[in-house]
């Protein structure tokens, strides 16, 4: 988080400092990225890039403190996901088989291809989040990793803030119990 | 009592939780949820929990390179975007919506299209412009892919530097358009009180001014038979850009000592003609009001601010036929 320097920061870019723009870029990214990876099956990379070029269409027009910014960002990488998994359902050969639904709805990543990735704690950790229910998933990484309050939350997904607490709570309750039955990475 | 209602509950009750912490540690409430999320430090979380804070704070590690792979491409398409939206006011929105172009490519457009109804572009074209228009002419062109001369080795005698009306509108101006006359800046509260009191109407009056202006080197009036209209007729060229300056001096608006006043001392008539001149049209509007200066056209692409509108509006302001044809209207 830029903190206190966000705001200037923030009046830079919109004012064209490139230098500017990629603190924001730099700072919101490895987030962004890690979001995506966690909700998102494939085309991770092109899902990020396609979201920040519409914070750069609509830069100009923002205006908020930090953690609107980061609301916003995260809403348009959500919508974006949303419309690949629309474009996917148009073309059902492109969508293979999930036996779990909830996953299959979701468009999280294979475990399989995640095992074959460094296993270092970040890709455990995601491995392990993204075993969740997606809600639970989603709503654990908006408020762990992408430093969303409740009510961001609640607004990116578009559920009550009740729900995203339940949700919350659920995916860490079971986040734990995944751990302690499974504490090493997951074997597939 | 639903699963959704079963864990509400269990969130809420205090004395509830204890009771099924006591035979499940991995009960947790609100504040305890909310601090584990926001990264509170696995030693300090319930002991079940460690291993999710041990990961949650994994989650939110230092970022590695390949995450920020694309900075490069992102930040490139940001300096794109940027570099088509420079800092100009916003124009109407409807209009932005018709048009479809955003406000630099209006305003260059802008400035294109009017030098082009002004003659100017070929002006422009040819480095032909006086040296401060031709500046911006080149560098409004530019974006638009129109290359023209730079204003330093075309535009000989003209002034090279832009500035208001009001402070250089005296010196270089007149001495780089009018060959004789009295000194600059020193008439034009007189002219332009003449113009105001003179009994004298259409082209006598425009005689009358222009003689006094030029210290008796105007010729004014003189040449209406070969014009082909008479003294006081309408003037079918319209005056492009100097109608307001005319309008000025003959309407009693005119302010002494500037642009006006320096221009009319400076030789009114021939300076108009040697601005005129180059720019479509002004030649008619001179011989049909007895070789007076309409003129004007330079005011067309001319902005308030340089040198070159100094000169023409000058120009346009003291040219005693000018001012009868327009009298005459």
């Amino acid at each position: 988080m830029l903190g206190l320097a966000f705001a200037s920061t923030l009046e830079r870019a919109k004012s064209g400092d490139e230098a500017a723009f990629a603190l924001l870029f730099r700072d919101l990214q490895p987030a962004l990225i890690r979001y995506l990876r966690v909700i998102s099956r494939t085309a991770v990379e092109d899902l990020a890039a396609e979201t920040w070029l519409d914070v750069v269409k609509g830069l100009a027009r923002f205006s908020g403190d930090e953690a609107g910014f980061r609301s916003w960002v995260f809403t348009i990488a959500r919508r974006r996901h949303i419309d690949v998994l629309r474009s996917m359902s148009r073309r059902p050969e492109e969508v293979s088989t999930e036996d779990d639904a909830e996953r299959s709805e979701f468009g999280l990543q294979d475990p399989v291809a995640l095992a074959a990735e460094d296993k270092n704690e970040l890709e455990t950790a995601l491995r392990m989040i993204a075993r969740l229910p997606p809600a639970q998933a989603e709503v654990v990484m908006l408020r762990a990793v992408a430093g969303l309050s409740v009510a961001e939350v609640a607004d990116v997904v578009g559920r009550r803030p009740g729900a995203v607490r339940i949700l919350a709570h659920r995916g860490l309750r079971r986040l734990a119990e995944e751990l302690a039955a499974k504490p090493g990475p997951v074997e597939v | 009592m639903s699963l959704w209602d079963d864990a509400h509950y269990e969130m809420r009750d205090p004395w509830q939780l204890r009771l099924r912490r006591s035979f499940d540690p991995l009960v947790l409430d609100d504040g305890t949820v909310d601090r584990v999320l926001d990264g509170l430090d696995h030693a300090d979380v319930p002991p079940a929990y460690a291993d999710v804070a041990r990961s949650l704070a994994a989650a939110t590690g230092p970022s590695y390179p390949d995450e920020l792979a694309s900075e490069t491409v992102v930040v490139a398409a940001f300096a794109a975007r940027d570099a088509q939206s420079l800092e100009l006011p916003r124009p109407h929105r409807r209009l932005s919506r018709m048009c479809r172009l955003s406000t630099p490519k209006l305003a260059t457009a802008a400035v294109a299209g009017g030098l082009a109804l002004s003659g100017g572009l070929a002006a422009a074209a040819t480095g032909s412009l006086p040296g401060a228009a031709q500046s911006i002419a080149s560098e409004v062109l530019s974006r638009v892919g129109i290359q023209v001369p730079s204003p330093n080795t075309h535009s000989g005698n003209h002034p090279d530097t832009r500035g208001s009306s009001d402070t250089r509108g005296s010196s270089s101006t007149g001495a780089s358009n009018v060959p004789a006359g009295p000194g600059p800046g020193v008439q034009g509260s007189p002219i332009s009180h003449s113009a105001q009191t003179t009994p004298a109407t259409g082209v006598d009056k425009g005689a009358t001014i222009c003689s006094a202006a030029s210290g008796g080197q105007c010729q004014a009036g003189q040449h209406e038979a070969g014009a082909g209209t008479g003294a006081g007729a309408p003037v079918a060229t319209p005056n492009h850009g100097g109608t307001g300056t005319a309008n000025t001096a003959s309407g009693g608006a005119s302010r002494p000592g500037t642009t006006t006043g320096n221009a009319a001392s400076g030789g009114a008539s021939s300076a108009g003609s040697g601005n005129a001149t180059p720019q479509g049209g002004s030649t008619t509007a001179n011989s049909a009001s007895g070789g007076a200066s309409s003129a004007g056209s330079g005011n067309v692409i001319a902005h308030p601010g340089f040198s070159a509108a100094n000169s023409a509006s000058g120009g346009a302001n003291n040219s005693g036929p000018a001012n009868a044809a327009h009298g005459g209207h």
